[in-house]
């Protein structure tokens, strides 16, 4: 009780600055708890639906309906041997996970989860920029990973990501580009705002099946896994990771699920908005969908073939995100009310 | 001098260091790495003079995808004749020292940007998107045709050079063209 | 109007100015629509009729050609301004856009029946013809860094691939990429030029940029020199000319006349504007600044030992050339050395001069590459040897080639005799107006040696033609009708303008701005007889 006072004291004396940076770090350690704790739930939920989906138990030994099973995954892999392959290349081949789980968690800094100031860590004005320029940058993680281990299957998945992620970054990046015309704001809480009465998925029905389609393939699942296909080149770019670096990998994976998850439903879902009464439970709910929608997906489609899948980025979605710009644009000039919020 | 001014000169002196890096380094990987952070060099003097929409296309544009697919190309080298090239293989350990070090620097340069933000200390004008726009498309829309018309020619020339009529005279080229 | 304070326009006035940017912009939207309709068009063709887009592009040339002659009153009237200052259509401008249409309309009517080029989609290859033409008139016309640079980095990243086009010879291909590496290398430090210039004065625009230069700074100098990195590279003059022969000869030969043409005068032409307000001429638009004495002398210094270089290698060098591509990079090179020579001279007649050698020396260059390219196609080389007898073979063609070699070396009677007198008129005068004479009368003794020079190498050739039987191993050369009709006319032209060269040099004249009623033009020529600026040096801070 005396120790709470005297904490208190201490932070009331605290300048101003160093208050804004106190308070953004404790917001960032509670998120960077939820999401660790949630990236590996999104494992255990991932495998039990897709146990249903196929008619299968999932895991059920480690406690109450297999509840513990994302703990005994931790230690499995925390216990494991910390091993490089005598090939590798050391530096690279440790920074390589690192990027990504970096970059998947740094991303989370700037998805405001209600209309408050205290829901958001940093509400950046150029969000938007950033999570495109984080997930940029996540591509070297696979660049390098393939690179610095020296080995032939994570050099093909090395490859064939960055192929991918490059291609599909492009359509993404112009769909949201759409909604940043309409919203008139790069920040994502006022995106979110802009959507008060109407959803942007109703007024952006092509921007928003191009970056679901793009976001899949973004964060490398089925059915656009070609990078890590496991049946033509073992686990692509990661093949030669084990124990925690391998976890670091899985854990950037489903961070970019979720994260991916969080900025679709802020950008064309209305964020925090819903009947009743608003208020992030809206949002986690809309998050919740998309994270089933990602394994609904894997359980259901084959995987593209290379081909296919440069064709459809190329041939389909940049030019289709391209004309869903464009008829932004032309829209909200002929019919300003329909973007009462675009910048004039 | 001002703390922006602080963190512009540092940034500067990591970017022109990391520039100068890539024309001495050995090892065309390590050469990557020293561009990627003279790339960040340039975005954070670009955040440091007010511009944070530039700085922040500079990291998504350069250091998101153009450097990227210099890796890209490294890596498409035949691994058979990396093994052969001593520039070619994978930089060693006290290779990598020297761009971790620049790196720490501007990571040290960052803190204090964040500081500055922070204690509100600016520079007192941010360059808005807003007015980024107004001055390309309004006074150098010219420009931006044009800019427009170099890229168009430089698709035209990199599909006609790089077109698949240059292997007509070697067949198994052409077979194993997909990765 | 242009120069000195800006004038605030009521709105009508600014509406109906806008209107007149736009006409003005009209022959270049035409060249756009060409270069976007030769691309889709083509697609829709076999690759065996592919030559058909050839066509488009003519119609294109010819469309635009024919609305900047309509263009032309209105800007002799007065000139237009385009996009905040951006560009200028005056008559330097305009003049030099229809210099490079005809220019490129030729090319593009020798490329239909050029060998090299057979049997390949030609769709690109115009596109990126009239894009390089679009740029190199804007790059005449551009008032602004920005689009200076950009037009610049256009001209040259298609004058790259059009080098390398026939992909398939080695030769093309390796000179493409000396050509792409060098560029590279000299537009970069252009760029440093010009980032370094914008930081000084701290404006886009070239009349600002002719305030900062009558102040002296070193600096100012030193951004000079690396502007001149890019212009030389442009201009194929030394210290930037090693990417020339290897490009003139490796490149397929209408594209290699395009470069000599239209690349070197797109050169010249942005350079001379640039270069314009600081040297003392004054070119429509832009005001006279006069550089302080010193910088003035030291920047003609570096232009003196420039031109004396340029022209003195390229002869040395054409000496010993056995092919007559290579020949010709060299022969190319020297001339641009005797229009730098005349640049030094900077007053009014040199402008006028070396608008005037430009005109002498494309056409007989243009005729030249395409009697190379006739040759070729019947002997199968680009050898001096190919050209053995050429008088038996073809007594049109070897009579026409002669005039044409006779113009380069400047002996009359020949459009290029004229050309070369204009040049040392111009430094001649310079050199009565100025207290150190001698400085352009030895410069214009050292053209006078290099012409002497040059007549070895181009009477080497007509000897070869007239005094020599064919070679029996070679086929014998039969051209085409209009292959012999089109270099005669090309040899008509140039000894009718020795005979009759008013209407060119009063086209010269209009072209570099001694017609126009500008008030600050009132003294011109003279460095010497501005008058005398308020302003000391020392009153600059």
């Amino acid at each position: 009780m005396i120790q709470g006072v005297l904490v208190l004291d201490i932070v009331n004396k605290l300048p101003a600055w160093q208050l804004a940076i106190l308070a953004t770090l404790l917001k960032g350690a509670v998120v960077l708890f939820v999401l660790l704790t949630l990236a590996g739930y999104a494992v255990y939920v991932e495998r039990k639906v897709i146990a249903r989906l196929q008619n299968r138990v999932g895991p059920n030994r480690a406690g109450p309906w297999g509840l513990l099973q994302p703990l005994a995954d931790v230690l499995k892999l925390l216990t494991k041997e910390e091993s490089y392959p005598p090939f590798v290349n050391k530096v690279l081949f440790l920074l390589a996970p690192a990027i990504i789980a970096i970059t998947g968690l740094l991303g989370f800094a700037i998805v405001p989860i209600g209309d408050s100031p205290w829901l958001v860590i940093s509400d950046l004005n150029l969000g938007l920029l950033f999570f495109l320029a984080l997930s940029s940058l996540g591509v070297y993680s696979i660049v390098l990973a393939g690179w610095s281990s020296n080995s032939k299957y994570a050099v093909l998945g090395g490859l064939r990501a960055t192929a991918q992620m490059i291609s599909y970054e492009l359509s993404m990046a112009l769909s949201l580009l759409a909604v940043v015309l309409m919203a008139g704001s790069f920040q994502l809480s006022q995106i979110a705002r802009a959507q008060s009465p109407v959803w942007f998925i109703f007024l952006q029905p092509i921007g928003f099946l191009v970056f679901l389609t793009a976001m899949v393939a973004e964060s490398r699942r089925t059915p656009f896994d070609i990078p890590e296909a496991e049946n033509e080149i073992v686990a692509g770019f990661h093949t030669e990771y084990s124990s925690m670096k391998f976890a670091l990998f899985f854990l950037g994976e489903y961070m970019g699920i979720v994260l991916l998850s969080f900025i679709i439903s802020i950008a064309y879902l209305g964020g925090w908005s819903g009947p009743f009464v608003s208020g992030p439970w809206w949002l986690f709910l809309k998050v919740a969908f998309f994270v089933f929608f990602f394994i609904w997906i894997r359980t259901t489609y084959p995987r593209l073939r290379y081909d296919h899948l440069m064709t459809l980025g190329w041939k389909y979605l940049l030019p289709l995100s391209i004309l869903n710009l464009i008829l932004t644009a032309l829209l909200g000039l002929v019919f300003p009310s329909l973007v009462p919020h675009a910048l004039r | 001098m001002t703390l922006l001014a602080v963190i512009f000169y540092i940034a500067a002196a990591v970017a022109i260091l990391a520039t100068g890096a890539v024309l001495f380094a050995r090892n065309a990987v390590n050469a990557v790495l020293y561009l990627l952070v003279s790339l960040f060099g340039v975005a954070l003097m670009m955040y440091s003079l007010g511009g944070a929409f530039v700085a922040i296309l500079e990291i998504i544009v350069y250091a998101g995808a153009i450097v990227v697919l210099f890796l890209f190309v490294i890596m498409m080298l035949n691994i058979a004749r990396i093994e052969q090239h001593k520039d070619l293989q994978p930089p060693t350990r006290p290779q990598l020292l020297v761009p971790v070090i620049l790196a720490l620097v501007l990571m040290a340069d960052l803190g204090i940007a964040i500081y500055a933000a922070a204690a509100g200390v600016s520079s007192g004008k941010t360059i808005t998107v807003t007015a980024i726009g107004e001055t390309l498309y309004r006074q150098h829309y010219l420009g931006v045709e044009l800019a427009s018309l170099v890229l168009l020619i430089g698709l035209i020339g990199a599909l006609h050079l790089g077109s698949a009529a240059w292997f007509t005279h070697q067949k198994e080229a052409n077979q194993d063209g997909t990765c | 109007m242009i120069s000195g304070a800006p004038v605030t326009l009521s709105l009508e006035a600014s509406v109906l100015e806008t209107l007149r940017g736009f006409y003005a912009l009209w022959p270049y939207l035409i060249l756009v629509a060409g270069i976007l309709l030769v691309l889709v068009v083509d697609w829709f063709q076999s690759s065996a009729k592919s030559q058909r887009v050839s066509w488009i592009a003519l119609l294109a040339c010819l469309g635009s050609a024919v609305s900047l002659t309509k263009l032309w009153p209105t800007v002799l009237d007065r000139p237009v301004l385009l996009g905040w200052n951006a560009l200028v259509f005056d008559p330097f401008s305009v003049f030099f856009s229809l210099f490079f249409l005809v220019a490129t309309f030729i090319v593009i009517t020798t490329s239909r029946t050029s060998k090299e080029l057979a049997g390949r989609r030609m769709g690109e290859y115009y596109a990126l013809l009239l894009t390089a033409t679009l740029s190199a008139a804007f790059l005449a016309a551009s008032q602004n860094l920005v689009l200076l640079y950009l037009s610049f980095e256009t001209l040259s990243l298609s004058s790259y691939v059009l080098a390398g086009y026939a992909k398939d010879r080695r030769e093309g291909v390796e000179s493409s990429l000396k050509y792409v590496l060098f560029g590279a290398v000299a537009s970069g430090i252009m760029l440093y030029g010009l980032s370094l210039l914008y930081g000084m004065v701290g404006s886009l625009e070239l009349r600002d940029v002719a305030k900062m230069a009558s102040q002296p700074s070193l600096s100012f100098l030193l951004v000079m020199v690396l502007l001149m990195a890019g212009f030389a590279f442009k201009m194929s003059a030394v210290p930037f000319h090693f990417w020339a022969p290897d490009v003139y000869q490796g490149a397929p030969t209408p594209v290699t006349a395009y470069l000599s043409v239209v690349s070197k005068a797109a050169g010249f032409a942005v350079f001379l504007r640039f270069a314009a307000p600081m040297l003392g001429v004054p070119l429509f638009s832009q005001a006279v600044e006069e550089m302080p004495k010193e910088l003035l002398f030291a920047f003609l210094s570096l232009l003196w030992i420039l031109a004396t270089l340029t022209m003195t290698f390229g002869n040395l060098v054409a000496l010993r050339q056995t092919d007559i591509k290579r020949l010709l990079a060299y022969s190319s090179i020297a001339h641009a050395g005797y229009m730098l020579a005349a640049i030094v001279a900077h007053n009014q007649a040199a402008y006028e001069a070396v608008v005037f050698y430009f005109v002498a020396y494309a056409i007989a260059n243009l005729g030249l590459f395409f009697a190379a390219q006739v040759i070729h196609a019947d002997k199968g080389t680009f050898d001096i040897a190919g050209f053995r007898g050429l008088v038996h073979d073809s007594p049109v063609l070897a009579a026409s080639i002669a005039v044409l070699l006779w113009s380069l070396i400047g002996l009359p009677p020949s459009a290029g005799f004229m050309g070369k007198f204009f040049l040392f008129v111009a430094l001649v005068k310079q050199g009565i107006a100025s207290s150190i004479a001698s400085f352009y009368y030895v410069l214009v003794l050292i053209a006078l040696a290099n012409s002497v020079i040059s007549l070895y190498y181009y009477i080497g050739i007509i000897r070869q033609m007239a005094f020599y039987e064919p070679s029996t191993m070679l086929p014998v050369c039969r051209p085409t009708f209009t292959a012999r009709f089109g270099l005669a006319t090309a040899a008509a032209l140039i000894v009718a303008i020795q005979l009759y060269w008013q209407p060119l040099t009063d086209l010269s004249r209009a072209a570099t701005g001694s017609k126009t009623p500008v008030r600050a033009v009132a003294s011109y020529g003279l460095v010497n007889s501005t008058p005398p600026r308020n302003l000391a040096v020392g009153d600059q801070q």
